[in-house]
């Protein structure tokens, strides 16, 4: 009986909006069901009178429903859905196209100038240079947060909400200036590598960019420090 | 009974913040305490008394928080605040002068 009482609040919450406050609800709403079906049951009632009595106290709880809407934090609103299909559609062309670009130069006669020059080591920088807009785009699409909009009520969990919104917001703007910065420091191994075959010391560039990208991390903390104070 | 009815859900606000004042609660208890005190003639529904709770708390009138059982399901309690006591004793004012107006007028 007990398991047909929380069946009929599945059913009931079926078209409540799916969110933290509509589960909470509905969880003490079958607390409150239990109990009483546990006195009415102890108080002498047949368990088909309890059931009975349970489900008709219930009353209609689609007037709560209103209510337990806010905005999901997993679920990214239509308009922000779209622009990510777009920003990783639009990626994914600029991937194939810098691989069309390094493939053509690779078919270019190395001697076709009059000199000779590695055009597939240049089509492979230029493919690279191209890459790093789509890297930059699918970064942001996979950070991309909902926007949290505070509601009147300013509790405590709406300021928790509101402050984890925010450093999401950060979290994918810092990723995207990494992976900006480590993109630029390939490109710039390869195009400074070949242009000066100084392949023993270019490798520092990675450690520039290690320390530009703890630099730019340490300037996020204090912002962030500087801002809750 | 269907006035009775009517009558007593445009109240159910004033009731749940009574039983709040005498102490913190959670939502079956304060079902039961209502059932008792009107001899299993009155019962709030589990979605009007939340619908209540719900306007209650935006009003500041009503606090919740978590109990700290440490057999079973925790359960959420709730407690009136300062502004709820003065929302209540201004409530109850009003429904005395109301009952007093209806009552001379019903005789």
């Amino acid at each position: 009986m007990k398991e047909k009482i929380k069946q009929h609040f599945d059913l009931l919450f079926n078209e409540a909006p799916k969110t933290r406050k509509a589960l909470d609800l509905k969880q003490e709403m079958i607390q409150n069901a239990m109990d009483k079906y546990d006195d009415l049951i102890a108080d002498g009632n047949s368990e088909r009178d309890a059931y009975q009595n349970v489900i008709d106290s219930i009353g209609d709880v689609h007037e709560l429903f209103p209510e337990l809407e806010e905005k999901n934090l997993f679920t990214l609103p239509e308009k922000d859905r779209k622009k990510k299909a777009m920003l990783t559609a639009v990626a994914v062309g600029l991937y194939i196209f810098a691989g069309a670009v390094f493939f053509s130069f690779g078919l270019i006669d190395n001697t076709s100038l009059g000199y000779y020059l590695d055009f597939s080591n240049l089509g492979l920088v230029i493919a690279m240079l191209i890459c790093i807009a789509p890297t930059i785009m699918l970064v942001y699409a996979a950070n991309m947060y909902p926007d949290y909009t505070k509601k009147d009520n300013d509790d405590m969990v709406e300021k928790y909400k509101e402050v984890r919104y925010s450093s999401n917001r950060q979290k994918a703007v810092k990723r995207s200036i990494s992976s900006i910065i480590w993109t630029l420091a390939v490109v710039l191994y390869f195009v400074i590598s070949f242009t000066t075959y100084d392949w023993h010391i270019t490798w520092i560039i990675f450690l520039i960019a290690l320390c530009i990208q703890s630099i730019i991390g340490l300037i996020f903390t204090l912002k962030d420090d500087g801002s809750r104070l | 009974m269907s006035i009775t009815s009517d009558i007593l859900r445009g109240h159910t606000e004033a009731i749940i913040l009574s039983h709040l004042l005498e102490q913190d609660s959670y939502g079956y208890q304060i079902n039961k305490d209502i059932m008792k005190k009107t001899n299993n003639t009155y019962e709030l529904k589990e979605a009007t008394l939340y619908s209540a709770f719900r306007r209650l708390e935006q009003a500041g009138y009503i606090r919740t928080y978590w109990g700290d059982e440490t057999v079973g399901a925790r359960r959420r309690y709730y407690a009136i605040t300062d502004e709820g006591t003065k929302a209540y004793n201004g409530y109850k004012q009003e429904w005395q002068e109301a009952k007093a107006i209806i009552d001379k007028l019903l005789k």
